[in-house]
């Protein structure tokens, strides 16, 4: 056996690393990447689209016009179409956009880390045993136009902006439909990625995870919170860290 | 650490002749469509490793497929005796290797916005900050070394399999983990500090 490492990783690291073993992909990207290697299969293709891998032997390729692989790449493609995937991205498919309504633009001085005002809903601390499987009703989303507009947006302008982003994630944290709220977070973390809220953003992303049932993804998000704001009390709901399972 | 867990063979792959031989009556077709099946079920665990190993999302695709090619071409290679992940992950690193040899643009830290942009809502809950921040972590970590830390710390992979699966000495195997270790640490700090945008 060899040596030993001489030390082992932090927590925070470990935690990150563990998340990653229950990470899951677009299902759209896993359809289009099966749909495109069944097709090579059929045509028998050896290099990628842009040309930057060269073709192995073609030995397999004459093969590849067999009838029993053909079938099976078809039966592949047919599974795909049985489930009724969409190959492309449907532009429908993401939310619906509003316009927002102008917030009162006078001073608002930003609230104190404890009482913040997009945390107001005491969440369970239990997560769920299941994956929330609820139907999803479609949230308004507001639109960020109102940003655009402003030549010179003030702080307090901003703030309000934000509030009104990070609002429909509050919402939904509330009504318990997680899947939006992290969309809504996804979206205020596009337009203002180091925004006045990115700490509420930031807990509240926890707070979503942990909801969905996404333990292991909710306890990483919280050491890199805990790290980032080591002050915050937005976390104060959380259970003690457990330890990362072996 | 524990030896890998993931020895039992998934469903999709087919046994043979513990030579390596195909069975008499198997197809070289047959072959394609199990490769084709493990592709599919393994999607996840590949385009993690991919992502892991600092391919961006704008390259994923082609360089997936391109892992699928080679997947393919050295399926008969495959010893169905060993677990398919350590060797998937082979596959997927020196294609990443080769993709960062041939120039594509390293991942610049403040590049990193640009993996949310376009990004569909069921795309983005796969790049959640907290996972960003650790992909943004690991780009500082060299491939070689990451590549060890990954089967250890996330695939759980022994550290003597991981020696096998990248040919190099278990000594040396041992020595990247270390540094890989020390390396990733040190970008967790540095980033957890005020180092991103938005955390």
């Amino acid at each position: 056996m060899g040596p030993k490492p001489d030390k082992p990783l932090s927590d925070l690291a470990r935690q990150l690393l563990v998340s990653e073993r229950s990470s899951t992909e677009s299902p759209a990207l896993k359809e289009r990447a099966v749909a495109r290697a069944a097709r090579a299969l059929q045509e028998g293709q050896r290099s990628v689209g842009r040309g930057r891998m060269r073709g192995g032997r073609s030995a397999w390729g004459a093969r590849a016009r067999g009838g029993a692989l053909a079938a099976a790449a078809a039966l592949a493609l047919a599974g795909l179409a049985a489930a009724g995937v969409r190959l492309l991205k449907d532009p429908a498919a993401e939310a619906s956009v509003v316009p927002v309504t102008r917030p009162n633009l006078g001073p608002t001085p930003r609230a104190p880390v404890a009482s913040s005002p997009v945390l107001t809903t005491p969440p369970s601390v239990e997560p769920p045993s299941s994956v929330a499987s609820a139907p999803r009703a479609r949230v308004a989303v507001p639109t960020v136009s109102a940003q655009a507009e402003l030549t010179a947006p003030t702080r307090a302008r901003q703030y309000a902006i934000e509030l009104a982003l990070l609002e429909p994630a509050r919402s939904g944290i509330a009504r318990g439909d997680f899947a939006d709220a992290l969309t809504a977070l996804l979206r205020h973390r596009r337009e203002f990625p180091a925004g006045q809220l990115a700490e509420e953003r930031s807990a509240l992303q926890v707070r979503a995870l942990w909801g969905l049932g996404r333990v292991s993804q909710a306890e990483a998000a919280a050491a890199a919170f805990r790290q980032r704001y080591p002050r915050s009390a937005l976390l104060s709901w959380m259970p003690q860290r457990r330890a990362p399972s072996p | 650490m524990t030896k890998s867990s993931l020895t039992s063979q998934p469903p999709h792959v087919a046994s043979r002749d513990p030579r390596g031989v195909a069975r008499p009556g198997s197809s070289a077709d047959s072959e394609a469509a199990d490769c084709l099946s493990a592709y599919q079920a393994e999607l996840d665990y590949l385009v993690g490793s991919l992502r892991r190993l600092g391919v961006r999302s704008a390259d994923l695709e082609d360089v997936l497929h391109e892992v699928f090619l080679v997947m393919l071409r050295r399926w008969d290679d495959y010893d169905r005796a060993r677990p398919l992940r350590p060797w998937l992950f082979g596959i997927a690193f020196r294609v990443a290797a080769g993709q960062r040899r041939r120039g594509s643009r390293e991942l610049l830290i403040e590049g990193w916005e640009g993996e949310y942009a376009g990004a569909s809502p069921d795309e983005a809950l796969s790049l959640s900050e907290t996972r960003l921040l650790l992909l943004r972590a690991l780009e500082q970590v060299p491939l070689e070394r990451r590549a060890v830390l990954i089967l250890h710390e996330v695939d759980e992979v022994s550290m003597r399999d991981i020696a096998e699966q990248l040919e190099i000495p278990l000594f040396t195997a041992y020595s990247r983990l270390r540094k890989a270790r020390k390396e990733l640490d040190g970008a967790l700090a540095r980033l957890g500090k005020g180092g991103n945008n938005g955390a």
